[in-house]
């Protein structure tokens, strides 16, 4: 809980893409999947996902479906990831590692030059 | 819109509902009581109204969702206040109503395409050339604009080679007007009928509702007689189109067979006065002396033609001024002189032969103007109720402006609000004019036969609402713009009467406006109405009164030279043998229906100055004059003796005797023509009377009698003087021409007043009109400075009370108020007076006795003004007038 970093602005939405290049998801499992992955370090209040996945859908990014989740039988609103939300994925990942490495440069010059 | 926002509120909120119990249960599995479960779960997600807060504004407002919003509110604020609604709803219904009544028939009479296929593809023929352009006689017509002649005919040579040639038209064909009788075993009927090309119909693009249309052959002269009749024809002459079809009708002693029936919503190729007849033009001869297949220098064929498609205009006419050069050389080979070769012009055919209406259009341009002047004074005024609701919302908006809103959300809001206003105003008026629309054409269709198809379509819907949006744009901008341009703090502070001052100079200078428009109708409408009073006290020098017209043609029976002298007598004694009928008689013109001839004369000892007018003929049966009421000053009337046996004599009006002789012109002779050859002895000279039209100066009148002029006679209309009733003889005069020869039809009965009327029908229509609308455009601005004024009093209600509290009377409030009104009236009028009197100068052509600056019209008008404004502020003043000072004093 100590080691809890403040998500950067459109980071979250990122993610959430990135998550989602796996399949469907729900609100639930994104938001388990993502504190998994990242060993707790990102520590996400559930909260925040919500509005990020509606700004997600509106923009045309991903598209939400009502389904009957498979070990259990209830409905879930599922995200899918839609054709523009993976270019989106593309773009922003590519310029995030670039902002990554520009910031190791700086501060890590000499493990940068490894790379 | 609420429903979809509601739905995806409900699945947000299961949305996170789920969120909590799947994580509860993941908290559960850990170990933890479903309690701190659930407690945790809820920890983890954070505060779900906050979420769901954050979750809306993600999904934003979509601009459906906020116009959804603002309509609701507005509907909300008119239920709060429907007063206003109504009074705003109504100014705009009145004024988009009477708009758009004037543009249906405008639209029906010269915009509405012909119902045809490809009507787009339609072109009429008309050519333009020099004064020695081969074309001597004319059916159509003909101007000369700066030695440039246009013409819509041409001679059977041009259409023949035309037709033959390559062109770039589809197809081709000609037609011609002529005046028929149609006679079947039991009915006549005078008409106009259509010679056509036997392709006419196909090159239309329409084709018989029952029936066939012409065979190719029509256009041989050897061909069986065939002929086309209308929907409303058939019936009339059949019962039935198709009983019709098959039967046989008598033209000009000839036996047509009934081949085919036109559809119902066809008139022809004039909208406005549908062709009930079509005959093959190979039989034109039969029908008109004037139209000759053998005569290349007699134009009297109209041509119209289908464009190919493809093809440009431009190419067409290019091909059609070879041809037309070609039929000009062969005719100048044929006379061996140079004739100038006339060039093609190509007319839009899309609408007809209508678009050649212009006094029509104009008179209908000029009731635009004037339901377009109503309409902004109906927008001046919503305005003005706008501007003054702004005020009364001053607080609320001053509100929502300091709690955040956008002042473009504002505006928008506002905006939606004149849009719903001008939308229902659009609407009603719409309907309106549907009313509206079969008042006006009933006007206008009294002295034409019109069978114009008035039905409201999607143009005419399109004109309404884009109209309401217009207007919208013209009264709702303005205050939207002001009621958000105040200072929120300090309109609370002022307890939400910010900016009301300079909010009361625009409703001022609106009302300003208002009283200036309505001027220039009422000046409008007292020029017209004065026209039409001078007009009815015109002296007619004859009497009118308790005389029968009808007008009736035997040559186009087969009648000429001395069985046409006979029959007109036969007629004449017949009618005048009616018991009722005092004495009957008839002349070659209808007196006072705007017909004329005129033919130059010579008389020995007058030497006509240049471009000297000729004078005026009428050729007329015996008595003519004393019949008519009309007073022989010298010698004698026309009589039965003056027959074809003696020497030609005439009776002249005294403007002639004055004109061409000095003394006593009884006696002396003149010549027809410029040679003094055939003389005319001068028998009689009559008081001068009118007899063309009314608004024309008399000019010099010849009057010829019948039995020495056959050739001039043809169509003749028979004056029937009763003892009482006119118009109750109508039957019996039908009965006494039909004893003659029942197959002679009688037309256009009516009584000389009627005749009158009709020849009058745009002077009426015109004061009928412009004072109706002016009447309802005065009522509008005197809501306008009533509400402008019932408002002042409000506001100063406290100042007045104060004026009283030290001495004044009630009397001087009131005046202050009623004075305040004059001041604005006195405004609008320096803006009206001069705005009128130059609207006035451009309607100068249809005014009549009176000048365009009328000194006792304008007087007139700025009484009728200020009296308007003077009872439209006394009830404000009044108020004002009779404040308890205490009361007032306490106000606010």
């Amino acid at each position: 809980m100590a080691k809890r970093l403040d998500l950067l602005q459109g980071t979250l939405d990122m993610l959430i893409l990135r998550t989602l290049l796996f399949g469907p998801a729900h609100g639930h499992e994104i938001a388990k999947h993502i504190q998994r992955t990242t060993d707790d370090v990102l520590q996400l209040e559930h909260g925040s996902l919500y509005p990020a996945l509606h700004r997600l859908e509106r923009r045309g990014w991903v598209v939400a479906k009502w389904q009957t989740a498979k070990d259990r039988n209830r409905q879930f609103k599922y995200y899918r990831l839609r054709p523009a939300g993976r270019r989106q994925l593309v773009a922003e990942g590519s310029r995030w590692k670039q902002l990554a490495r520009a910031i190791t440069r700086v501060m890590w010059p000499a493990e940068g030059e490894g790379d | 819109m609420d429903w979809l926002r509601k739905r995806r509120e409900t699945d947000l909120e299961r949305e996170l509902h789920d969120h909590l119990d799947l994580e509860a249960e993941e908290q559960q599995e850990n170990g933890l009581t479903p309690e701190a479960a659930r407690y945790g779960a809820r920890r983890a997600l954070g505060n779900t109204a906050l979420i769901q807060e954050d979750v809306r504004q993600a999904w934003g407002w979509t601009w459906l969702e906020r116009l959804g919003q603002d309509v609701r509110h507005v509907f909300r604020a008119i239920r709060r206040s429907p007063g206003f609604a109504i009074v705003a709803v109504l100014s705009l219904a009145i004024g988009i109503g009477a708009s758009t009544s004037v543009f249906t028939v405008f639209y029906a009479m010269f915009l509405r395409s012909l119902p045809v296929r490809d009507s787009q593809q339609l072109r009429i023929l008309n050519w333009a050339g020099g004064e020695n352009v081969p074309a001597h006689s004319f059916s159509g017509y003909m101007t000369e604009v700066n030695g440039i002649r246009t013409g819509g005919s041409f001679s059977w040579d041009a259409l023949q080679a035309i037709q033959k040639g390559h062109t770039g038209f589809s197809s081709v064909a000609g037609f011609s007007q002529v005046g028929t009788n149609v006679v079947t075993k039991t009915q006549a009927w005078q008409t106009a009928a259509q010679l056509v090309s036997a392709n006419f119909l196909d090159v239309l693009g329409t084709q018989p509702a029952v029936g066939r249309t012409f065979t190719a052959d029509a256009d041989s002269p050897a061909a069986p007689p065939t002929v086309l009749l209308s929907w409303r024809m058939a019936q009339r002459l059949f019962g039935s189109e198709r009983s019709a079809v098959g039967s046989s009708v008598i033209i000009q002693q000839v036996s047509y067979t009934v081949i085919g029936v036109l559809p119902p919503d066809f008139p022809g190729l004039r909208q406005t006065e549908p062709t009930d007849v079509y005959l093959p033009l190979a039989r034109a001869h039969e029908l008109s002396d004037f139209y000759r297949f053998d005569k290349p220098d007699t134009w009297w064929i109209q041509i119209v033609g289908r464009v190919a498609p493809g093809k440009r205009d431009r190419e067409v006419r290019a091909a059609l001024d070879v041809i037309l050069a070609q039929v000009a050389a062969a005719y100048g080979a044929q006379v061996k002189k140079p004739v100038d070769t006339p060039k093609s012009v190509l007319l839009d055919g899309r609408t007809g032969l209508d678009i050649l209406n212009t006094d029509m259009s104009r008179s209908l341009v000029a009731l635009f103007a004037m339901v377009g002047l109503m309409l902004l004074v109906a927008c001046a005024n919503v305005a003005n109720l706008l501007l003054a609701r702004g005020g009364a919302r001053a607080r609320e908006l001053a509100v929502r402006l300091s709690l955040g809103a956008g002042r473009m959300r504002i505006v928008r809001h506002l905006f939606t609000e004149s849009l719903v206003l001008a939308l229902a105003g659009g609407l009603l008026g719409f309907l309106l004019a549907r009313l509206g629309t079969v008042l006006l054409a009933g006007l206008l269709m009294e002295a034409y036969e019109w069978a114009l198809d008035l039905k409201p379509d999607a143009t005419v819907m399109a004109f309404a609402m884009g109209l309401s949006l217009v207007t919208a744009l013209l009264f709702g901008v303005l205050p939207a713009w002001r009621s958000t341009g105040v200072h929120p703090a300090a309109c609370l502070r002022q307890g939400g009467t910010g900016a009301g001052s300079l909010r009361q100079r625009l409703a001022k200078s609106l009302v300003v406006v208002q009283i200036a428009l309505a001027f220039v109708l009422v000046f409008g409408a007292g020029l017209f109405a004065r026209t039409l009073a001078n007009l009815g006290n015109v002296s007619l020098g004859f009497r009118p009164d308790k005389l029968l017209l009808f007008s009736v043609d035997p040559s186009r029976s087969g009648y000429k030279e001395q069985r046409l002298v006979d029959v007109y007598r036969r007629i004449r004694d017949g009618l005048a043998a009616i018991p009722g009928v005092r004495s009957a008689t008839f002349s070659s013109i209808p007196p006072l229906a705007g017909w004329m001839s005129s033919q130059s004369i010579t008389v020995p000892g007058y030497t006509p100055p240049p471009k000297d007018r000729s004078p005026l003929y009428v050729v007329a049966g015996d008595q003519f004059l004393t019949i008519m009421g009309t007073p022989i000053l010298l010698g004698r009337d026309l009589s039965a003796s003056d027959d074809e046996g003696s020497a030609k004599v005439a009776v002249v009006n005294q403007t002639l005797a004055k004109k061409y002789f000095t003394g006593n012109p009884v006696g002396r002779e003149f010549a027809f023509g410029d040679k003094f050859t055939k003389p005319v002895r001068i028998v009689g000279v009559s008081a001068d009377a009118k007899i063309h039209d009314i608004r024309s100066k008399i000019e010099p009148t010849i009057y010829l009698s019948y039995a020495q002029y056959p050739s001039r006679l043809g169509l003749v209309t028979f004056e029937v003087r009763a003892a009482g009733d006119a118009l109750s003889l109508s039957n019996a005069v039908r009965h006494a021409v039909a004893a003659v020869d029942v197959t002679l039809p009688v037309a256009q009965i009516r009584t000389q007043r009627e005749q009158i009327d009709r020849n009058l029908f745009r002077e009426r229509t015109f004061a009928f009109l412009s004072s109706f609308f002016s009447a309802i455009t005065l009522v509008l601005a005197c809501i306008g400075i009533y509400g402008v004024f019932a408002y002042a009093v409000a506001r100063r209600t406290s100042e007045f009370g104060v004026r009283m509290a030290v001495g004044a009377t009630g009397a001087q409030v009131g005046w202050l108020v009623l004075r305040g009104a004059l001041v604005l009236v006195a405004l609008g009028m320096a803006i009206g007076v001069p705005a009128a009197l130059a609207v006035a100068t451009l309607v100068r052509a249809g005014l009549f006795g009176v000048e365009p600056a009328d000194p006792a019209t304008i007087a007139a008008a700025v009484v009728a003004m200020v009296v308007a404004a003077g009872v439209a502020a006394w009830m404000p003043a009044r108020r004002a007038a009779r404040l308890d000072p205490v009361v007032a004093l306490r106000y606010e």
